[in-house]
Formats: C-alpha cells, structure tokens, sequence
C-alpha cells in the first residue's frame, strides 16, 4: 500500500507506514499507532522523500493556487525591491525589518501577488487587521476572508488576528500556502509560536521594524519562519515621509456642574492616593490595582479615578469647542479623534459624522473609508481604531477629543493625518480640559521629540 | 464560560483550588442570584446598556465584584440580543450621512450663518425607510451591541442551580489552562468515552491493577509541545466526567507561578448540567437488554461492560455477562453500515483475541462469518436470547 501524508489537527500522520522504520521528523504515536509529526515540517518531509525517492499520497495539503493580480501598479521603492528579492533568494521564508511607514505592507503584497497561492495574514489586533482586510481586497480585487472580530469566514485570501490564528490553526493549517505575520515580534509568545508550527505553510513571510525582543525570543523564529532576509534602519529611510503641520492646542473649562462633580471626586481618590503614597507606576500601582478587588477604600479610590477620566474625556464644553472647529472647517477633510466610544457615537448622532469604532464591522468599516478617501464623506469621527498605520492621507485636519498619556499613540495619531499627500499644509487641534490633571498629560506629550 | 479575569482561585504550594462559593458563603450569594435574576427578567425588551447599566449599579462598590460579575456572565451566556427593527444598519447610516454631507457642519446650536438640518435629514430618513421619527436618534444605531435588545432570556435557572453552575464554571475555568489531564476510573467508562469522543480529545491508557484504568487526556500536538491548546476541550469535557462514578482526575494547570496541580475526584460536589447519553446506541440493543432481564437467569448481564486494553486503543463490548458460577462472556453487536466503521470494528475485534467474545451480526451486512475472529450469530430483526445463551454456555469461561 502507498504511504498517505494526512493533516490532522495541525499535525501530519503518515498512514500505511512500517511501525518499525522510523521516517525522517516523525515520531510513533502509540495513542493512534501512527507516525506523527507537528505540520511546520511538511516542507521538510517532501524534501526528504523525494531524496530517497519515496513514492506517497499527499492528502495534506489543501491550499491552492490562485489566479492573483494586483490591480494597481504601485511603483517599489528601492529598499522594497531589495527586500522583496531577498525573502525571495531565501525560499519565499524570512523576515524584513523596515521601519513603521516605510511600506512594509508594499513589500507583503508583492510576495503575494509573486506566489499565487492561498494565503493568511495575521496581525496583532482587530484594528490591524482590518487595515490588511482593505489592503488586499484593494489590491487584488477579490473578496477576502476574515477570521476573528465576530467573522469565521475562510476564503484563499484570508485576514486575522494572533489569537483567532492561535485558536484555529489546527483546523485551518493546511489550507493556506503563505503565511504572512504583521508585527513579527509578537510571534515567539508561547501560543502564538504554535500557529506556524501548526500550519503546513512552505511559504512564510514576517514583518517587523524591531525583530529584537529584551528576551531573545526572536531567535525562535528562524526556525518558525526563516532568518532575518532584509533590514534597514529608520535614520537610513527618514526624513521623506513627513510633511509639514501645525498644532494648536484649544483649552477649555468644564461646566460647573462638571466642575462640583469633578472636585468632589478628586479630593477623596487624591487623599487616598496621597494617605498611601501612591505612584502611578510600578510596584504601588499595581497593588492598588491588586487592592481595588478586596479593599473598599481602595475600590472607592478606582471608582473616584473612573469617574474623574470621564468627566474629563467627555466635557461638554470639549463638543461646543469641537462643534466651532467643524464651522471653520466645513469644507476640509476632518478626522476627530476621541477617548472612548460612547464620544464617538454622541458625536457621530449630534452632528451626523460617519464613525468608526472597534464595534464597526469590518466590511461597513471599509465602506466608510473609501467613501472618506474618495470625498464622499468629509468629516469622520473615530476613538483608538484608526491609530497603528491606516493611511488617510486625503485628512487634512485632525481634532484630537481627550486622549491618553503615552506619547507613541500621540504620534501614530499625528502620522497618520500627516503622511505626505500633494503639498497640503495639515492642521492638527488638540481639545483638552484646562485647570486639571488632564493638563500634565498633555505636556508631558509635548516632551515626545515629533513636536521639535 | 468565564473570561479568565473573572476566575478565581488560590495556589498553596504545588497545588492550585477554584475559589468555590462555599456552603457558608451561599446565603450571601443566593441573595445575589435572586437579584441577578429578577433584573434579567425585568429587563427583556430593554437595550443592552440599560442592563449594563444597572448591573453596574447592582453592583455598586462591592469588593466582591469579580463573584457578582462572574455569575453576570453565566446569564449573560444564555441571553440573546437583537436589533430593534430588522433594517439594513448601514445602509440607514450611509443614507443619513451623505445626505448630512451637503449641510455640514451640522450645528446643535443654531446661529445666524448656520441653521440645523439635523431633525429635517432624521426625519426624511424615517419617511424613506418607514420607522418612527420620534426613535431616530436611537435606531441610527440600532444595530450596536449596546443598543440591541435583549429578546430572549429563558434560562431554566433558580437561584440555587446559578450558584452550582459558578461552582462548575470556576473549576472549568481552571482547565483553560490545562495542557494535560489524568483520570483514574474504576467504573462508568461508556460516558466517559462518549465526552472525550464528542470534544475531539485524545488519550492514552493504562490499565490499573486489580480494576480500572488511567486515562492520560491531551491533544494531536500534545506529543511534542505541553501546549494549553486542548484546555477549552477539557473544561468542555469536564461535566461530561462529572457524570461518571468513582474517579479522579489531575490537570497540570499552567499559572504564572508555574504548574500546578488541580485535582478532583468523585465527591467534588460539582454538578453536570449534561445530559446522560443514552445507555443503549440502537433499538437492537436496547430490545436484547429489556428481553434478557425480563427473566431471572443464571447469567447476569451488564451494560456498563468490560473494558479492553489494545494497547492504548480501548475496546468496549456491548455487554457483559456474568454467571453465579464466575464465568464471564462479552457480546458485541455489529448493526452498522459504513464500511470504514466495520472495517475498524472488525480490526478492534480482531486484535482483541478474546475467547469468551460473542459478536451478533446484522444478516443485512455484507459480511460473513469468516471476516470475524469468534464465534458469530446472525440475527435479522432482533437477537434471539436462546442463541445468546446457547453461546454463552460454549464460550463463557
């Protein structure tokens, strides 16, 4: 009888093989008297095979090839091509290392339309992933699955998250020819390592711009995906992407009712903080987290700060500032930027603005983008969705509503209004709380080196 | 289910326990049941965020939050909500904002440059799509999980089986993280089969010395990665165990202070809410059963059967027979069509070399008395007792 090469839930067993004569990467599995290896060797074992010259059945894999053509000819930079060729001299299996906004996504597109075949993209999150899901139905023109965020459907061309990969890998992993991995970096976790090993994939693709991990982590991933093919450095590749902006920052006081309920909540979270010489970091914080489960006082004190972000994420006085904005700039590209989703959605009804948040599906989602980029819709409101990555250059001014301390978010907010589109000078409006913490947050962005 | 933020539990040395609402505790959370349901049953046909909201106010400052969320959850498990209307959402949305377009800005507060065209373009949207004005605001987004409507909430749950069920989900919870499971089991194998079978586990066997076996429970990638990817199909299982009698099992739990050991055995308290399979798997069966122990015999039959070892693969014939004398002898009953099923039946029969094995074949298949090692009755509609015990006497030993 001819040996058969099946996938069984992320592993490959060969059947009609002597129990006695061990093949190469397999090991006995008493538990179904088969020969059994993890999928990720798929590759390997035909190479083997067909050395010795071993005739089988390949009922395994189930990708397929596909009539693939980008309908858009975008021109590669040279740092693309070379890393395109690259990853390709490397077996179609390798890493490129491109700094964020050097058109790594360029560089993915290309290996798919090289390759013609059955392809999963994963990226780290929901946001991502739809960005991926636009790309490539752009690109190529073809409707394209979509495995996480509510969706379960598998199409040849199909996007998803880390850990919608994770957890359905061990159906799915013969049925995609390329996998391409978005933020590569994120793959050595324990879990996430199993989607290729589970996967039978020949071709594989990471993207990063820091492959290094603080725990050598990466180093897994030559087995996983192949080595390192292609790297650059930001400072060799800045400079060409930016364009020129201005910042204002519009100030404004709550209302009084705002006021009375903010100062009372203030002083009894600002006493307990003070009483136990909390610090918002570190050991202190984490143990007030920790005591917030358990500890009244504490839970009080976590139910005070709650309540305070708030009242300062959603100041009425914020939607009469925005609303003066929205006359000055009836006729320009508008994106607003809020904290939270309930701002999102109260401005979305009040002013009847498009809105976009992780609660938008990923195909209504699409439809709002494109219709914003081809002017359709001019103003567009939206919470943390749009921050790694999605291109709008056609935005010309963006309000940024509330907004969180960490000075990276801060940034890929301003890049994404400020990616180079003509010669259009961009606005960028910053509504904050005046006379409260929300102040310090605020300065302490401005520290973060893109406002030199 | 619970999300892993609502699991509760403690580890004490090499050993980690769910954190049970325990026997004293229960007064204060049948309290908390009795609320929970009420306020689920109060607020059928109320949006997503009112029950929200009023969760939240339910729970107010409790510093047990994570207990009064977790049963939330539970409720929240068996609800269903839906849209108001059964309307194209975003086709609405799209209507309204491009028709918002030509007005822009749309002003809350009317000046002497800006008028608002808000209500006008709401109003023109309710014409164009037939629903009430006066509901515009809300149903522009309708379709958001906080403004659905909460339809259906009829869970069979009191207070008490609630409570039970926090217990069993906690201990569920556990074995999200399990990347192995061992069962020691002195009876009851069939269901325990059955479950393992139905969540796509895999096992390994061992058979315990002087009765019952040890089951290793783990995944196809289980043999070269401890991986906890199996761990949601061993928390299914785990009521399916919890209806068995007399066993024990042992997950490796993986925890951030490294594995621990989450034990249970038989007396755990914990309840099934899955239903038993049932005992017999055709009428053939149950028929042959209900006849032979309509008369007080020499031989004892049973369903629950012996269980046989192939080397990690098990073999478990339909029935059992015991004579007063000591005697055993197995009977296993070959009613099925597919070939791939008989083919691995008559594999399993074949490597189990039992001499004391009776297997009744179904006269429809395709199959003769050659293609099976032992000794072999045919029936048409219904296996005849007096064959049965004409062979148990030959071969019982």
């Amino acid at each position: 009888m001819v040996p058969i090469l099946r996938f069984h839930e992320g592993t490959l067993v060969l059947e009609n093989w002597d129990r006695q004569a061990k093949p190469p990467y397999f090991e006995w599995d008493p538990r179904t008297r088969m020969w059994r290896t993890l999928a990720i060797y798929y590759s390997r074992v035909l190479k083997a095979f067909e050395k010795k010259n071993i005739r089988f059945r390949d009922e395994a894999q189930a990708f397929t090839s596909l009539a693939l053509r980008m309908k858009f000819a975008f021109a590669l930079y040279p740092h693309q091509k070379e890393a395109l060729d690259s990853w390709q001299k490397s077996a179609c299996c390798g890493t490129v290392v491109l700094p964020t906004g050097s058109g790594k996504s360029l560089v993915a597109l290309y290996a798919m339309d090289f390759l013609k075949v059955s392809t999963l993209i994963v990226s780290p999150t929901l946001d991502l992933m739809n960005q991926w899901y636009d790309r490539i139905s752009d690109a190529f023109g073809k409707e394209v699955g979509v495995l996480g965020g509510g969706y379960h459907e598998i199409r040849p061309l199909t996007v998803t998250t880390y850990d919608s990969a994770y957890r359905h890998i061990d159906r799915y992993g013969n049925r995609f020819g390329l996998l391409i991995f978005d933020e590569i970096h994120h793959l050595p976790a324990p879990n996430y390592s199993q989607i290729p090993e589970l996967s039978l994939a020949p071709y594989r693709l990471g993207l990063t711009a820091t492959y290094r991990r603080a725990d050598a982590q990466h180093l897994k991933l030559t087995h996983l995906i192949g080595p390192v093919v292609f790297e650059r450095k930001i400072k060799e590749l800045a400079g060409a992407h930016l364009s020129e902006y201005e910042i204002h920052r519009v100030s404004v006081s709550m209302t009084p009712q705002e006021k009375v309920e903010y100062d009372s909540l203030h002083k009894s979270y600002e006493k307990y903080v003070r009483e136990r010489g909390i610090k918002f970091y570190g050991r202190k914080w984490e143990t007030f987290i920790k005591e917030s489960t358990y500890v009244p006082p504490a839970r009080q004190a976590m139910l005070a700060r709650k309540g305070l972000r708030q009242i300062l994420f959603n100041a009425e006085k914020k939607l009469e500032a925005l609303e003066s904005l929205l006359k000055q700039h009836s006729q320009d590209r508008v994106i607003v930027f809020t904290e939270d989703n309930d701002l999102v959605y109260t401005i979305s009804r009040r002013y009847l603005i498009p809105a976009l948040t992780h609660q938008t599906n990923t195909v209504e989602r699409k439809a709002i983008l494109d219709r914003f980029r081809r002017g359709e819709y001019r103003f567009l409101v939206t919470s943390k969705v749009l921050n790694e990555g999605v291109d709008i250059p056609e935005a010309n001014v963006a309000i940024i509503l509330g907004g969180s301390a960490s000075p990276t978010e801060h940034l890929q907010r301003l890049g994404r209004i400020l990616r180079k589109k003509s010669q259009k000078r961009a606005i960028l409006y910053e509504i904050i709380t005046g006379g409260t913490q929300e102040t310090n947050i605020s300065y302490r962005r401005r520290a973060s080196d893109a406002y030199q | 289910m619970l999300t892993s933020d609502l699991i509760r539990y403690r580890i004490v040395g090499e050993r980690i326990f769910p954190r049970y609402i325990t026997r004293r505790q229960a007064q204060t959370y049948l309290r908390v049941c009795h609320q929970l349901l009420n306020l689920f049953e109060s607020h059928q046909g109320k949006t997503q965020r009112e029950l929200f909201s009023s969760l939240e106010h339910l729970e107010g400052e409790r510093t047990d939050f994570k207990i009064f969320r977790g049963l939330a959850k539970i409720l929240l498990g068996d609800s269903e909500f839906y849209p108001t209307k059964d309307i194209d959402y975003s086709h609405l949305r799209h209507w309204v904002f491009s028709r918002a377009q030509k007005y822009y800005p749309i002003v809350s507060k009317p000046d002497l440059l800006h008028q608002s065209h808000r209500d006008q373009i709401l109003f023109e949207a309710a014409k164009e799509f037939d629903l009430p004005a006066d509901q515009m605001d809300t149903l522009l987004y309708g379709d958001l999980p906080d403004n659905q409507i909460l339809t259906s909430f009829r869970t069979n749950y009191s207070a008490e089986s609630l409570l039970r069920r926090y217990n069993l989900a906690l201990a569920q919870g556990l074995l999200y993280r399990a990347f192995r499971m061992k069962i020691v089991i002195k009876d009851s194998y069939r269901v325990v089969f059955q479950y393992l079978k139905l969540f796509r586990l895999m096992h390994w066997i061992r058979r315990l010395e002087p009765q019952g076996i040890e089951i290793m429970v783990d995944g196809p990638a289980s043999l070269f990665r401890n991986t906890q990817r199996y761990g949601i199909r061993m928390a299914d299982f785990l009521p399916g165990l919890l209806l068995a009698k007399d066993w024990k099992m042992t997950a490796d739990i993986v925890t951030p202070q490294g594995i621990k050991q989450f034990i249970l055995d038989s007396n755990c308290g914990l309840t099934s809410h899955y239903s038993r399979p049932p005992l017999f798997d055709s009428s053939v069966e149950a028929n042959f059963f209900r006849k032979f122990t309509r008369k007080d015999r020499k031989w004892k039959i049973d369903r629950e059967g012996e269980i046989i070892d192939l080397n990690s693969t098990i073999f478990i014939p339909d029935f059992t027979f015991r004579h007063s004398d000591g005697r055993t002898a197995l009977l296993e009953i070959v009613g099925f069509w597919t070939p791939e099923y008989l083919q691995k039946k008559i594999e399993k029969i074949e490597r189990a070399k039992l001499k004391n094995l009776i297997i009744a074949v179904n006269s429809q298949l395709n199959c003769s008395r050659e293609d099976f090692r032992g000794e072999v009755i045919f029936y048409r509609n219904g296996i005849k007792i007096s064959d049965v015990l004409e062979k148990l006497e030959e071969v019982g030993c």
